[in-house]
């Protein structure tokens, strides 16, 4: 036995949500209002929507080889050096969206709690945490996604019940958005989709299907994921629309920081909450760094032809803390991302359509003996 | 190398304590208000700039800044140690001037000792110059700082913004924070609409939205009186509505819980103190000949509290009909009067344009698109309001 096939759908269910709700999800309203104004709402529903499919693609890609990882197969279907060419390219990519969630990451922690604090020190303590974290097994990884999901929805589904007493739903309204022309619209859907929550919460799947207990597993653990962590994401995105409304949100950095940041427990119970709302943040920015990682690190390893991805998860280090070093300040940040994010569409959504046409069309399967 | 081990997790104990961020309460100067005025006084020497040059002002000109700051070990914790002191005592009021406001807090910091801290701002005070000139350059300070709670209240001052931080009420130990509760209660008992720092701004932000704060007076130097709302065009205040038009504002945007109260006369000599308890507002919005109209149906459900002649009695039916209809007619007016107003204004606190933005997005994307738009096509818009009033009960006497 090659694997160990113990992950459960409700495990797969976890790792997507986790991996897709991440401290990016804290910039999406701007993102997403920033072309159509409050078609914003719509944008997003349409980017996730997206993501369902590009995930439902990789879990049908991964069930018609139950026992292959990404590279195996894709070298089996588009002969082997084109395989290894994009996965030198996709490794190049996340290590790039590693790097630029990372320093999100650190410049979100800098704004709100620690200002003194050098951000290299911020970046580089959480990412060795994650590099030591992701020298464990899938199925160790899986169990600890498992821990942190209830942190992570409940505190968001909670701030979303807190703040809908002051919501005003003419913010939501028109829903297609003022000045929604198609061309504002497919910039914005572009734009969405582009941030790199989505791409680093379909691919991880790739990662985890071979470990997976089943085909059944795999595909409702992949729809129910995506479920989740879209229904979560609409509500977050939906509320702060409605509380703040276009104009505002366009104002802030972070509009959903600043919601956060504006809860007040009925009846005054406890004051300053927002602080446990931060942290939320930090438990989210953690488990999609963490998938991250262990993607680069799993992919690395069978693109160079190593046994496990355990040389990785150091080489990678210096790496990453490189990348999220690089930009200057958070503009030139969110410049690099929308622009890398954009581009890497065609790695993480168009090359595993090809690839599973490719299947199909050849009758390639790698599921029986 | 055990030892060595232990010794180095004992060193790391201390090296590792992650408290680069650190800040012990004592040394910060926290702040619980800000009020900012049209500065009279020359600026000091400044840290920020060389003096006696010429340094761009925004367009207030240059403003003065009075802190209220809270003496450590010196406000009350809540609820416990009610022991001596006079409010004066647990705050220290300090002022300082410059170009900008981020300008004059620095200034302000070269008074004092610890670093200034804006994490417990509960109110900002502008004076009514301040407003009337535009608040952008204060909004835009305010939003930058991560600090700065949106929980905040901001209000105005008619005269003198700096009177109110060295106002000291009896009821609580720290001014700033009795303060806060006579906005916090009024909202509670209904007699303001909620409107803090974070709503302000969301309705400053909204196209077809205006934001208004509280006019608030200090009188005899420690009673604080709420006199009206101070509504904007945009960033500016173009006007002030009566104290007692409040309570038609609450009506018309469907602010509950009520609570506010109107004395009106129902035939000669004969008043009525009618209490509001339950408020609904809607806006029937149509297009006519390409313009946008707006009905309002206000309906206000409340009690009878008073009534000023024995000669009335309340024991018919008939009777309170007919108060209701009186009623009706006045709410009608007043509604009417204070839209009026605001339209003469070009302010739209009542948030029309958001709903024809919502409502009619074809027509906003092709007439209005700009805020300053919104408020040219407000001046003329036709509004018809209509008043509903229930009266649920008269009390417990039964005439």
């Amino acid at each position: 036995m090659r694997f160990q096939k113990q992950i459960t759908a409700a495990q797969v269910m976890m790792i997507i949500a986790n991996t897709t709700i991440g401290v990016s999800v804290l910039a999406l309203p701007r993102i997403a209002t920033e072309k159509v104004n409050t078609g914003g709402f719509f944008i997003t529903f349409i980017g996730l929507v997206i993501a369902f499919i590009g995930c439902i693609i990789i879990a049908a890609l991964g069930v018609r080889f139950p026992k292959k990882t990404f590279i195996e197969y894709s070298s089996a279907l588009i002969s082997k050096p084109i395989s290894m060419a994009i996965g030198m390219l996709l490794i190049v990519y996340f290590i790039l969206l590693e790097g630029f969630i990372l320093r999100e990451f650190g410049e979100v922690m800098n704004h709100s709690l620690l200002d003194k604090t050098p951000i290299f020190v911020t970046i580089t303590s959480m990412i060795i945490v994650i590099a030591i974290t992701s020298r464990n097994s899938i199925t160790t990884f899986a169990h600890i996604q498992y821990y942190y999901f209830p942190f992570i929805v409940i505190p968001i589904f909670l701030m979303v019940l807190i703040s809908f007493s002051k919501m005003e739903i003419v913010h939501l309204k028109p829903f297609l958005g003022n000045n929604a022309n198609v061309s504002n619209y497919l910039r914005g859907v572009h734009s969405v989709i582009g941030l790199p929550f989505i791409q680093i919460g379909t691919f991880i799947l790739t990662i985890i299907i071979p470990y997976t207990k089943s085909k059944k597993h795999t595909v409702i653990g992949s729809i129910l994921g995506i479920l989740v962590s879209g229904i979560t994401i609409l509500f977050a995105v939906g509320v702060t629309m409605a509380v703040f409304g276009a104009e505002e949100i366009k104002k802030s950095l972070w509009p959903m920081f600043v919601l956060a940041r504006m809860i007040q427990f009925p009846a005054e119970m406890l004051e300053r909450v927002d602080i446990v709302f931060i942290v939320v943040w930090i438990f989210s920015a953690f488990t999609t760094l963490l998938s991250g990682y262990v993607l680069i690190a799993y992919i690395s390893g069978k693109v160079f032809g190593f046994n496990d991805h355990l040389p990785f998860t150091i080489i990678l280090l210096p790496i990453v803390i490189l990348v999220a070093l690089y930009p200057d300040n958070i503009q030139q940040l969110y410049d690099y991302m929308e622009w890398v994010g954009k581009g890497g569409i065609l790695l993480t959504f168009l090359y595993p359509l090809i690839l599973l046409v490719l299947s199909l069309a050849r009758k390639k399967r790698g599921d029986h003996h | 190398m055990k030892y060595m081990i232990s010794l180095l997790f004992g060193l790391g104990l201390f090296v590792l304590t992650g408290c680069w961020d650190r800040d012990e309460i004592e040394d910060r100067s926290t702040i619980l208000g800000l009020a900012i005025d049209i500065a009279e006084e020359q600026e000091g020497s400044s840290p920020n700039h060389p003096s006696g040059i010429d340094v761009p002002l925004s367009n207030l000109g240059m403003l003065k800044v009075t802190a209220q700051l809270a003496i450590p070990g010196k406000v009350p914790l809540k609820g416990g140690d009610s022991s001596g002191g006079e409010p004066a005592d647990s705050v220290w009021v300090v002022e300082a001037v410059g170009h900008t406001i981020g300008d004059a807090m620095q200034n302000l910091q070269q008074h004092l000792a610890h670093k200034i801290f804006l994490g417990h701002l509960k109110i900002v005070i502008l004076s009514e110059e301040v407003a009337r000139k535009g608040i952008g350059p204060i909004n835009e300070y305010l939003r930058r700082v991560p600090d700065v709670r949106r929980t905040a209240w901001i209000a105005v001052n008619g005269d003198d913004a700096a009177s109110t931080m060295e106002a000291s009420p009896k009821m609580e130990r720290v001014p700033t924070l009795y303060l806060t509760k006579v906005f916090e209660e009024s909202v509670k008992v209904g007699k303001f609409p909620e409107h803090n720092l974070g709503l302000f701004w969301v309705a400053t932000s909204d196209k077809g939205r205006d934001g208004y704060l509280p006019y608030i007076r200090v009188e005899e130097g420690e009673h604080i009186k709420i006199e009206g709302m101070a509504y904007f065009s945009g960033d500016k205040m173009v006007g002030k509505t009566e104290p007692h038009q409040i309570a038609y504002f609450n009506g018309l945007t469907e602010q509950n819980p009520g609570g506010s109260t109107a004395y009106f006369p129902f035939k000669e000599n004969q008043g009525i103190l009618f209490q509001s308890i339950k408020r609904k507002a809607n806006n029937e919005l149509k297009m006519k000949n390409g313009e946008p109209k707006v009905d309002v149906t206000v309906r206000v459900e409340g009690e009878i509290r008073e009534k000023s002649t024995n000669a009335l009695k309340l024991d018919n039916p008939g009777t309170i009909e007919s108060i209701e209809k009186t009623f009706n007619q006045i709410l009608e007016k007043e509604f009417a009067t204070l839209i009026t107003e605001t339209q003469e204004k070009g302010s739209d606190i009542f948030g029309i344009g958001e709903y024809v933005r919502g409502k009619f997005p074809d027509y906003w994307d092709k007439e209005v698109q700009t805020g300053e738009q919104w408020k040219e096509i407000y001046k003329n818009l036709e509004i018809t309001v209509t008043g509903k009033s229930k009266i649920l009960r008269t009390g417990l006497k039964a005439q």
